[in-house]
């Protein structure tokens, strides 16, 4: 059920424009936004910083990296709209459906490096209500990865942030895409559709 | 204490038009701003976004109900940071601060009206965690609210689920003008400064 009723093509105009690479990338234009397109500004303040997010630079980490740390960040608010999006993101980024399933239990599976666990138990402190990082946790972060990336690695979760609250509280409905990746990958560690369904 | 290094005054100059419109509307460079700089795409475009939030158009609901909603979440998501920021951010826009320390208790206060306690309640469930938003809740909003208005309710939230992870997490020291709002207007009410007290940096 949605909440507030996603823009349709024709709804949206000249606004869809320039989010036709976004479209041709992922196959379809995400539900979340074609209710941002309500406010046309906000949709093209969203996509400006999501890529400034992923801007990849020679000291960036890689964005598979980064969409697994988002993926994390979600489960940790349990907003499976989310989860569903940022796991289907990290697998077109090169990342095995099977690392991606693995995140619900990261801490002991072998698929993960020492750096990827300390990056995504970050997450998972930084994405809980209260806050749960300690001064520790960054001690930690700074022995794998430089300031610029811990800031990358922020700045997924904190648009993760964005997110999470934008598609949980509109119960944004799930597009079939993602919904047959999460099943396929996720379904069986507990992650169901929930309320992001259509009707 | 600051989490990771802040960018110093002369550091930020080249983003001196970036930040200017933040600066306008807190009275100073925050200190949020002074960390997103390391990557300096984030820095323009997060503020881009902060602009696209706020833009007050014909059908936009008041600037000053916006700041209510971003404090009432941050208060939900227990950003002291946050807190002291947007209450202070609305003391700066002429709201009396009596009103901003009110949001601790909206639902019986007489300083709000049913329109703004609806969208402080919305604001409260929707940055718990797990949401706690319920289709009541929105049947509720749309009594007093358009859609396009309540798209602009939830985009601030939002952005504030943004700014509360940055700020709760980095443990961004808090600035001069917020510190003496949140002490005179928040403190009584159990407000405190935390982990984002000032520290001297050593660099």
């Amino acid at each position: 059920m949605s909440r507030i009723k996603p823009l349709t093509d024709e709804e949206m105009g000249d606004s869809i424009d320039f989010l036709r690479p976004t479209i041709e990338a992922l196959g379809f234009l995400p539900n979340s936004q074609r209710i941002m397109a309500r406010k046309p500004e906000l949709l093209t303040g969203i996509n400006e910083l999501y890529k400034a997010i992923m801007h990849n630079t020679e000291k960036s980490l890689s964005p598979g990296l980064l969409y697994l740390v988002g993926n994390a960040s979600s489960l940790a608010a349990g907003c499976m709209y989310c989860v569903a999006h940022s796991g289907g993101a990290a697998s077109h980024s090169g990342e095995e459906a099977e690392k991606v399933a693995a995140i619900w239990e990261f801490e002991t599976s072998d698929l993960f490096s020492e750096s990827e666990r300390v990056a995504l138990r970050f997450a998972q402190a930084a994405s809980s209500i209260p806050n749960m990082v300690t001064d520790e946790d960054f001690e930690a972060l700074k022995e794998h990865y430089t300031d610029y990336q811990i800031v990358e690695l922020l700045s997924i979760i904190s648009l993760y942030g964005f997110f999470n609250r934008w598609n949980d509280t509109l119960a944004t409905p799930l597009e079939e895409e993602p919904k047959a990746f999460a099943k396929a990958t996720i379904g069986a560690k507990g992650w169901a559709v929930g309320k992001h369904t259509e009707e | 204490m600051s989490r990771v290094r802040m960018l110093n005054d002369e550091e930020l100059t080249k983003y001196s038009d970036i930040i200017a419109t933040s600066k306008e509307r807190l009275g100073f460079v925050p200190n949020s701003q002074r960390i997103m700089a390391h990557k300096p795409e984030l820095i323009a475009a997060y503020n881009e976004l902060g602009k696209a939030v706020m833009l007050e158009t014909k059908k936009s609901i008041s600037s000053d109900l916006k700041y209510m909603i971003a404090n009432a979440s941050s208060v939900a998501a227990g950003c002291n940071y946050c807190q002291a920021h947007t209450g202070g951010a609305s003391n700066l826009r002429g709201v009396d601060g009596a009103k901003v320390a009110a949001i601790f208790e909206f639902e019986t206060s007489d300083l709000f009206s049913e329109a703004e306690k609806s969208a402080l309640r919305f604001a409260q469930s929707a940055s718990a965690v797990p949401n706690m938003v319920t289709n009541e809740d929105f049947d509720d909003l749309s009594q007093h609210f358009t859609d396009y208005q309540i798209v602009e309710i939830v985009s601030v939230v939002s952005m504030f689920g943004f700014l509360n992870r940055w700020n709760d997490t980095l443990a961004t020291p808090l600035e001069a003008e917020p510190i003496e709002f949140g002490e005179m207007y928040l403190a009584r009410h159990g407000w405190s400064i935390g982990k984002h007290a000032p520290i001297e940096e050593t660099e």
